[in-house]
């Protein structure tokens, strides 16, 4: 462990810093999402702002140079973040595409495929979402219902997908469907590339307790796509998937982390004021301290699961500890900011009529418990994959 | 930039495994049976196998980035995850304060010391002054005592600045009280100073290489925190060697996910801590002491993690766990004598939250 950047580390952690600073400051910050801002407005200005970054060549690091990439390893991911760090910079609303579907498909997709649709996701200029759980197929993956039927020049797909993040802005969907028999489970799954304007397909967005849809439902109803659609192998969609969760566990994560990160800072600065005005309740220090501490914690074991990744080639044990710790602590976070607000905080509600401030992040938080792997399938994984367990 | 262990680093923590106790010998006494007084252990040839794993490391001075910090923070993980005869911690202590004084050096070489440094980090609890060419000690400290020593290494206060004194454990004004066991083989000692004559050569400076007793504060709290990163891996370790030998209604214990899941968690924990510890020993800039928010927070952190791994691996172990010949207790012990050591959460907690708000510097 050598925290000495070597030169082209230094380099690159220059120029990016320059290139940061040189920027009109006109996006938003990290945290105001919580405000006035609709679904569609937050998407809109975390679209606008990837785009921002692609143009300056800050993402898809460590892509090929032949999609756009620059070939570099995990370390940089680290740099990046850091930077978009002390600048307080937004999550991309655009990240499934460029951190989720474009390495799959580095991974999986044909040469014609990585030709058609890397360079857009890198872009920004085709948005990107996955359509993988069903109303009955959550923790349960394997038990997906959405048939994909062969037909003369392709396949027709039948189905409903559920909490699809972001689908009414997406053009295209990465789809799990089955092609096999249901008692296949997993053996019988085949992932397809799916136009969202494609006939047949019908979303509607979900609303949810904090008041705003991010997900959707997906309706497929007989959706026609061609043969080369298809994603890898016919029955061979689980390992396709697979790639897509493991890299949502790799340093797609770092991402989250720093975004809790500016959260946390955005608690202990009202804190501080509402202290100072005499208007907050006494937030002892301990708590908030406490908070602080496991937050960094949290962006150095994501830095050793960086660097297994980099080492090994494959995330190794600790990538399955992040995404549990990375849920609780939002919750916590949520939960200690929504005490101190006290009566406001529970009741206030934004412009547009939705939950705002920390009361959104708190029921938000909730939902980061579940999805990507809830907290009782991550237990599970540990207990079962890493400690060995025979559950 | 690294975030792995090197192969080398792996194996100095393994190695320094080797050199521990992997049970206490002899097993600390049932208080029921009889005294609770127990002789100290020789620690003697563990005291070498360790010098001979960190005194290299601190042999020329330290540059940033250097792994010398690291290297010894794995050893006090490795002790952590053993029974050592001795408190790590303070032997590491003491051996780095030689390093950087000969002064020091030449009186730990003439004496066996106990290091009075955990129990009041800030400011000392004892005063030097000086009358008719004489130097005379008044206060208190505390140590924490392994092994048998006829000093104490304390700090004082003298016309305003921080001196280290060698004094000793026993004599004219001195009054000693002793609480044990606190864990197994160690014991707490308080020492009264009345006013005891003090040789020249037992009052010794600050090293010129430290600011102050802060940079040992953050030394100290880190080390504990490592060690207390063993205890806990030590504890996990045999929950789950439990949980998959350990068979009721047919089947392991570690089948049923109220058991697997809180195994789990504790692997969550112990990555977490051991996460900052680690970074906290990476980053020194030069000094060889450790960042000392970085190092406050891997305190705190374990602070309040720890104790609640450990309880979770005692009710894991049943009925069990709570026999006083299954070692669990012993590690439950030493964790809560080590996160008492070196500040108090309060304390700690009202430093980190100084200065929160600010947009961080990577």
């Amino acid at each position: 462990m050598d925290f000495r950047e070597t030169d082209q580390e230094s380099r690159f952690r220059l120029r990016l810093r320059e290139w940061l600073a040189d920027l009109p400051r006109r996006w938003h910050d990290a945290t105001d999402d919580t405000d006035d801002d609709t679904v569609a407005i937050r998407f809109a200005a975390g679209r606008q702002w990837h785009g921002t970054l692609a143009e300056g060549g800050w993402l898809g690091l460590d892509w090929p140079a032949e999609y756009g990439g620059r070939g570099l390893d995990g370390v940089y991911q680290i740099i990046l973040n850091e930077e978009l760090d002390a600048i307080d910079a937004p999550q991309l609303a655009t990240w499934v595409g460029v951190e989720l579907v474009g390495p799959t498909l580095l991974r999986w997709g044909s040469p014609a495929q990585r030709e058609r649709y890397l360079a857009p996701i890198l872009a920004a200029t085709e948005v990107w979402c996955q359509c993988f759980s069903e109303p009955e197929a959550g923790s349960d993956l394997a038990a997906v219902r959405t048939t994909a039927t062969r037909t003369e020049n392709g396949f027709v797909l039948t189905g409903h997908k559920q909490w699809t993040s972001w689908a009414q802005f997406a053009q295209f969907a990465l789809v799990l469907a089955r092609t096999g028999a249901e008692a296949d489970r997993h053996r019988a799954l085949t992932c397809f590339i799916v136009p969202m304007s494609a006939p047949g397909v019908r979303i509607e967005p979900i609303p949810m307790l904090y008041g705003d849809a991010e997900e959707c439902d997906v309706y497929l109803d007989s959706v026609h796509v061609p043969a080369d659609a298809v994603v890898g192998e016919v029955n061979q969609g689980w390992p396709v998937v697979m790639t897509s969760l493991t890299l949502a566990r790799g340093a797609a994560t770092l991402g989250r982390i720093r975004i809790l990160g500016s959260r946390y800072r955005r608690f202990a600065t009202e804190t501080v004021v509402a202290q100072a005005r005499e208007t907050s309740h006494d937030v002892q220090s301990g708590p908030m301290a406490l908070i602080g501490a496991r937050l960094e914690a949290l962006r150095f074991l994501a830095y050793r699961k960086v660097g297994e990744l980099v080492d090994e080639g494959a995330p190794g044990a600790i990538a399955s500890t992040e995404k549990l710790l990375w849920a609780r602590l939002s919750t916590e976070l949520a939960e200690l900011a929504l005490d101190n607000a006290g009566l406001q905080g529970v009741t206030e509600v934004s412009r547009w009529g939705g939950s705002t401030g920390w009361r959104r992040q708190f029921y938000r938080s909730l939902a980061n418990e579940i999805e990507g792997g809830t907290n009782e399938i991550q237990r599970t994984t540990i207990a079962r994959h890493v400690l060995r367990l025979p559950c | 930039m690294r975030f792995t262990l090197t192969q080398e680093q792996i194996a100095l923590r393994a190695k320094a495994a080797e050199s521990f106790r992997t049970l206490p010998a002899p097993w600390p006494p049932y208080p029921g049976d009889r005294s609770l007084a127990m002789p100290p252990g020789d620690d003697r040839q563990e005291a070498e196998q360790v010098g001979a794993l960190i005194d290299g490391a601190w042999d020329s001075e330290p540059v940033a980035g250097d792994d010398r910090l690291l290297r010894t923070v794995l050893v006090a993980e490795a002790a952590g995850g053993s029974f050592p005869a001795t408190s790590i911690v303070e032997l590491i202590i003491l051996r780095w304060l030689a390093t950087r004084s000969p002064e020091l050096a030449a009186a730990m070489t003439q004496h066996r010391h106990l290091a009075a440094f955990s129990c009041a980090p800030h400011a000392p609890t004892a005063r030097l002054r000086r009358a008719g060419g004489v130097y005379q000690l008044s206060g208190h400290c505390q140590a924490i005592r392994t092994q048998a020593a006829d000093r104490v290494l304390l700090p004082a206060e003298h016309n305003g600045r921080v001196v280290l004194v060698s004094a000793r454990l026993a004599g004219p004004g001195v009054v000693r009280t002793e609480r044990h066991p606190v864990a197994a083989g160690t014991s707490l000692l308080r020492l009264e100073f009345a006013l005891p004559r003090l040789d020249p050569d037992q009052v010794i400076p600050l090293p010129a290489t430290m600011r102050s007793l802060a940079d040992l504060n953050s030394l100290g709290r880190l080390l504990s925190a490592a060690e207390l990163v063993g205890i806990m891996q030590w504890a996990l370790d045999r929950v789950v060697e439990r949980a998959r030998t350990r068979q009721q209604f047919g089947r392991p214990i570690g089948s049923f996910q109220a058991v697997a899941h809180q195994c789990a968690d504790m692997l969550c924990t112990v990555e977490l801590c051991r996460s900052l510890v680690y970074a906290a020993a990476a980053r020194h800039g030069g000094s060889g002491i450790p960042d000392r928010r970085t190092t406050a927070q891997a305190w705190l952190l374990l602070w309040h993690d720890s104790l609640a791994v450990l309880t979770t691996a005692v009710h894991l172990f049943g009925a069990n766990g709570l026999r006083w010949s299954e070692p669990l207790h012993l590690q439950l012990r030493r964790c809560q004598l080590r996160r008492q050591l070196w500040g108090t959460a309060h304390e700690v907690s009202n430093y980190l939250t100084e200065g929160v708000a600010s947009t961080p510097q990577h």
